[in-house]
């Protein structure tokens, strides 16, 4: 019977081409809009569960945005007075805080990770942001000539590596575990040593030149205490006078997921067309192979096959072309992965989490399984009328088709 | 040895108006019968076959295969039937297209049952098809696909061969060795019902019946 089915699938060739290629595409955008979507949803979760701070102060006439801050290296020249870290402490319901002082974005000729990467200095005696991907040897801080990188810029292991930034030299002490934001394209360095940068730099001077870096913070990571109310918050920074503003990040990360929920309906609904028209064809497609083939089930029949196998039989084959299809279209959606991710990245102004193996895994099983409904679905009526058929009537109603 | 036992069979067919190509049909086939079936063109030949081979049922009547009334058999046993018990030779070429002759053969034999590869290989010979093995059924002429199914009706050792106008597309030399053939499997004790319109072929037969009006009527001299 599994000769019969393959050389039936193997003799109508351009027929059985064009079943695994409607299969295969349908496979294809559904894996890849499944895989975008467990991505980017990861991604989100993994952000909103590890990212440390609830709220970040940013200058008040800032025109940042929290996603840029938050889920980009886009470079973002935003300062405000270093006293506001003095007013910060003031304000009620901080458990945590830390300033962070942005550098430059920068292409690094010796270590270009292949797109901007934004220089961060950040302070280690307070930071609580860094801590929890960084291992136990580098929680305690780092020295001058120190880098901690993020995760996006090298496969292998940099630690230990030697990079000049700016004319100065610097030994990469620890990579952070990825992230899932902003921070896995971000160089952090210590923030004085940041600061310095930028009077040293040529590059970075001219932007210095009436005022001194050493005075100006760009953002400060707040860490809420117990029961704060976020919005209550918010109005407290608003009401201290302060030169500073406050992002909510639960609030920038809902809306990204919400912008993200919609875009994601579209992409199940155009989906779910084209699954329909892909139905519709494969349904059309084997009624016409069931009326075409009436005779030769006729003869099935006569010779001794029941219906159960004629039923088998017909079910076999569409079910090996869909799964064919199916396994052809995951593997070629999972090759696309990473630059459909790198394409959204972009698009969406966000990092989605790490494209992993477990989950490729899973998203190319669910293709290969929906791929085999598929079949199944689209062959069972034409499969069950062709088994059922009076074999006299498929016999002499075949000869006149 | 009675095989088969036809009693007051009768079948209509609903085409816009009521056509009653078997309207009494009594017929017993015993082992060793070699029985040829005549009459004109769309008198009921082939309906007559398709109901001793349980491909179609009959409205009235009974009809009994070694003493079990066939038309009680569900569906599954009539397959079970039709696959171990009757060989058919169709009147028009019909044959497994995806399989090749031999595959055609091989496969006839029954699904999942045990293959005699040397009795596949026997008939290709015995039917000038030895170098034609490997063909698929649109690579043969019409002729060779006649001889192919044919042999294909053999290739079970059936009890009871049903050949509606076996010698349809042949030369005079494979009709001859076609009817020699069938008449060699009755000798053996097999029982074959023959359609013909072939005069020739039918008075090669044990006995000659006629089939006019849904009547059978006992011709044989």
């Amino acid at each position: 019977m599994f000769m019969l089915i393959w050389k039936n699938i193997a003799r109508r060739r351009t027929q059985s081409t064009l079943t695994v290629t409607i299969t295969m595409l349908t496979v294809l955008v559904f894996v890849m809009v499944l895989g975008v979507f467990q991505t980017v949803t990861q991604g989100l979760a993994l952000s909103r569960e590890r990212l440390g701070a609830d709220a970040i102060l940013i200058p008040k006439y800032a025109s940042a945005k929290g996603d840029d801050l938050l889920f980009t290296a886009i470079p973002e020249n935003i300062y405000m007075p270093i006293e506001v870290v003095e007013q910060a402490k003031q304000l009620e319901g901080v458990a945590a805080m830390s300033p962070q002082f942005y550098c430059q974005t920068l292409a690094l000729g010796c270590c270009d990770p292949g797109e901007e990467a934004r220089i961060i200095g950040y302070d280690s005696e307070t930071d609580f942001i860094l801590k929890p991907y960084l291992d136990e040897d580098s929680q305690n801080g780092i020295t001058s000539d120190q880098l901690i990188v993020g995760r996006n810029f090298e496969d292998d292991d940099l630690v230990g590596y030697n990079y000049m930034i700016l004319g100065k030299k610097f030994k990469v002490v620890s990579m952070l575990q990825p992230t899932g934001t902003g921070m896995d394209s971000t160089i952090f360095m210590d923030w004085h040593t940041a600061q310095d940068m930028c009077l040293e730099s040529e590059v970075l001077r001219e932007d210095w030149t009436k005022r001194d870096p050493h005075d100006y913070i760009s953002v400060i990571m707040i860490k809420f205490a117990d029961g704060v109310d976020p919005d209550a918050f918010v109005k407290q920074v608003e009401d201290s006078g302060m030169e500073a503003k406050c992002l909510l990040t639960g609030d920038t990360i809902s809306s990204l997921q919400s912008q993200l929920e919609i875009t994601m309906q579209v992409m199940f609904a155009l989906w779910l067309a084209s699954l329909l028209i892909a139905v519709l064809s494969l349904v059309g497609r084997f009624n016409a192979l069931a009326k075409e083939r009436k005779k030769e089930i006729g003869l099935l029949r006569a010779i001794g096959l029941k219906k159960g196998q004629v039923f088998g039989l017909i079910i076999g084959e569409t079910c090996t072309m869909a799964l064919m299809g199916g396994i052809l279209g995951s593997a070629i959606a999972l090759l696309c992965m990473n630059p459909v991710i790198a394409l959204l990245k972009d698009a969406f102004k966000l990092s989605p989490s790490v494209w992993t193996t477990s989950l490729a895994l899973l998203c190319g099983a669910a293709g290969v399984a929906l791929a085999g409904l598929l079949g199944f679905a689209a062959a069972v009526s034409p499969a069950w009328k062709s088994a059922s058929m009076d074999p006299q009537a498929a016999i002499t109603q075949g000869e006149v088709n | 040895m009675e095989i088969c036992k036809l009693e007051h069979i009768h079948k209509d067919y609903r085409m816009g108006e009521i056509v009653t190509p078997l309207k009494d049909i009594s017929l017993t086939v015993n082992q060793g019968d070699f029985i040829a079936v005549e009459g004109p063109s769309g008198i009921g030949k082939s309906t007559l076959l398709y109901v001793m081979g349980t491909l179609l049922q009959s409205d009235e009547g009974t009809y009994t295969y070694g003493g079990k009334d066939v038309s009680k058999f569900s569906d599954s046993e009539k397959s079970e039937f039709r696959a171990k018990k009757i060989g058919f030779l169709f009147q028009d070429s019909t044959m497994i297209q995806a399989l090749t002759l031999r595959e055609n053969l091989i496969f006839t034999q029954g699904v999942g049952a045990k293959k005699d590869l040397k009795k596949v290989d026997e008939l290709l010979y015995q039917f000038g098809l030895e170098d034609r093995a490997d063909f698929f059924p649109h690579q043969l002429s019409g002729g060779q696909r006649r001889r192919a199914m044919a042999a294909r009706c053999l290739i079970h050792e059936p009890e009871l061969i049903l050949a509606d106008e076996p010698t349809n597309d042949l030369d005079e030399h494979w009709s001859e060795e076609i009817i020699r053939i069938l008449k060699e499997q009755a000798e053996k004790g097999t029982a074959v019902v023959m359609v013909t319109h072939n005069a020739r072929w039918a008075s090669m037969a044990t006995r000659r019946l006629r089939l006019e009006d849904g009547i059978l009527t006992d011709i044989t001299e």
